[in-house]
Formats: C-alpha cells, sequence, structure tokens
C-alpha cells in the first residue's frame, strides 16, 4: 500500500490528543517486551478498545 | 497477548473457554443460595471484566453465543430479572476455530458484523520465530507495568470521538463501502454499520499517531479488518481460490483517493 501524502485538516483545530499517543505508545512497547511481534494487532486492539469495539480473532 | 495487553492497561481481564457444553449462565452469571443468609446471592459471571477473552467461541451453541453477543451489544446482562450494567471499558476478544473443524456452530453473518474487526493472527516472521525461542531460553519472565487506567481510557475514548474528520472523507469511506455492494465478485457486501465502523475507528487511529484530524491512510490501514468479516464472496470466486482480504483490497485501489 503506498502512503498518501493528503493532509485533509481543519482550519482551526485545537484539539490535543498527545496524551493518547503516548499512552499507545507505552502500552505497545510495554507489551512489546513480553509478546514478539504483533504490533499492528496490538495497536488495532488499542484501536477497538478506544472506540468502544469488539474484535474477533481468527488464529 | 490479550492478558498481557489487559495487565498493561491496569484493567480487569478474564478468559472464557467456550464449550459445547457451556451454557449462557455460566458467562452471564447466576443466582445461587447462601445457607449463611438463607437468601439467594448473586454470582457474577466472566463477562464482569472489563477485556474478556472468549476462546473458541464457535464451539458452542448457538445460544450460548448469542447470550454473548447480546452482552456486547447491550454492555448489560440480566439475571433473574436484575439487569446489571457491565464494567466500563468492556471489550470482548474472541478467538474462532477455523470452520472446516468438526463440532463447531459457525456464527451467522448477523451476528459476525457485531464485531468491529475480524484479525488475522499469522505467524510469526522469521526473525521474530529466532527471538521467541531466545526469549524462552533466557527464562526472563519480565514483569508488566501498568501504563494506564479504566478511567484514564474512558476519557481517551471521549477524546477520540472529538477528532475531526472532513467530509472528503466521510465520502472516501461511503465509496469504498457502496463499492462491495456492487462488485462482480461479492455476493453479499457491507451494510450501513461499515461505513460508522471505518469512520470511528479511522479516528482513533488519527489520534494514537497524535494527529487530530483523520487522513486517508487511516481509513486506507483499517479498511480490510473492519470489512473483511462483513464481506461473502459469490461461490465462482471462492472456487477460483480468491480471498476476501485481497477483493478489500483490489476495491481500496480502484477508489480515487481524496486530495
Amino acid at each position: 500500500m503506498t502512503p498518501t501524502k493528503v493532509q485533509i485538516t481543519p482550519e482551526a483545530n485545537t484539539l490535543d490528543v498527545a496524551p493518547i499517543r503516548e499512552i499507545a505508545q507505552e502500552v505497545l512497547s510495554e507489551v512489546s517486551r513480553v509478546i514478539v511481534g504483533c504490533g499492528e494487532i496490538l495497536q488495532q486492539l488499542f484501536i477497538a478498545l478506544l472506540v468502544n469495539g469488539h474484535v474477533l480473532l481468527e488464529i | 497477548m490479550a492478558k498481557t495487553f489487559a495487565n498493561t492497561l491496569g484493567v480487569s481481564f478474564r478468559r472464557v473457554q467456550f464449550t459445547p457444553d457451556l451454557l449462557p449462565a455460566d458467562i452471564t452469571g447466576t443466582k445461587i443460595f447462601s445457607q449463611e443468609e438463607g437468601t439467594f446471592i448473586l454470582q457474577k459471571g466472566p463477562l464482569f471484566a472489563n477485556i474478556v477473552l472468549a476462546d473458541e467461541i464457535n464451539r458452542s451453541a448457538p445460544k450460548t453465543q448469542a447470550a454473548l453477543l447480546e452482552a456486547m451489544a447491550e454492555r448489560q446482562i440480566t439475571i433473574e430479572g436484575q439487569t446489571l450494567e457491565l464494567d466500563k471499558p468492556f471489550m470482548v476478544i474472541a478467538t474462532e476455530n477455523p470452520v472446516e473443524m468438526e463440532g463447531t456452530y459457525p456464527l451467522p453473518e448477523a451476528q459476525v458484523d457485531r464485531f468491529l474487526f475480524k484479525l488475522w493472527l499469522d505467524y510469526p516472521e522469521k526473525d521474530e520465530e529466532v527471538e521467541i525461542m531466545r526469549r524462552q531460553l533466557s527464562g526472563d519472565n519480565p514483569s508488566i507495568q501498568r501504563i494506564t487506567t479504566g478511567p484514564e481510557l474512558i476519557a481517551a475514548q471521549n477524546l477520540v470521538n472529538l477528532v475531526y474528520i472532513d467530509d472528503r472523507i466521510l465520502k472516501y469511506i461511503r465509496d469504498i463501502v457502496i463499492k462491495t455492494r456492487n462488485h462482480p465478485q461479492i455476493g453479499l457486501g457491507c451494510g450501513p454499520r461499515a461505513s460508522l465502523v471505518l469512520m470511528k475507528c479511522s479516528k482513533a487511529r488519527a489520534a494514537i499517531l497524535g494527529r487530530s484530524y483523520v487522513t486517508p491512510d487511516d481509513v486506507r490501514s483499517l479498511t480490510v479488518p473492519a470489512l473483511n468479516h462483513r464481506i461473502l464472496l459469490k461461490p465462482e470466486a471462492e472456487l477460483e481460490g480468491l480471498d476476501v482480504r485481497a477483493v478489500i483490497k483490489h476495491i481500496m485501489e480502484e477508489i480515487p483517493v481524496p486530495i
């Protein structure tokens, strides 16, 4: 998948999401001390948690 | 993995192994008679936790699956007339046995739709396989540090709601979802829930990457996990050995990315 360089931003945006980024980074790095790999899946689990969703895992 | 994840988040965790004889009350809870108090007391089932790992849900009878899915949707449980709220946050991570295996009850399409994502746990990469063995050899059992708490996660959920999503991105999501409904290789496409899911989780991805607005990349990177369980290929496409995930990727190549 080629990354797109588009940035669609609102004109005035004062929302500060830095705390979420920090929590996400710390959680993922902490889990990776025990679990090898699975970075993408863990990120997706965290996304699911943030939107109150449930996840089906195909093993 | 689910347990480590929950421990790091500082939230409660329960695991339930689904078996053919598992009953709804085994997961929701029941009232039992207490000799000491001379009355019935409520015994909460394993669904009363923040993160619940439901292992091999397709090994249980539809009745028990329905109880799980109802709790997932309603976020509350009724035990013998008494309705109880489930913990917040509440997330179910369910695993499925491959359907070709004997003694499974495949989940109906309408119920699979209740899951935000369907993720595929692939085998480790070459280097990771070695790393797994190395860690076993070293005998290290690192203790997990709590990074956050349930209340902080709820605050984060509220913040995610405020992430900006432009109208052009909404139309991009719509175009992808609509394309699944009139695609020659797809028998059953995505319902409107798919658009909502893609919108919400794109906002969450933006936030965890430190952005207060959604980009097309957020949508593109989550389209496969958000849609792959909501699509049924036509039998002839399956016979050709086509994979749902490949078809979705192909759709994404066809839909122009908003600029």
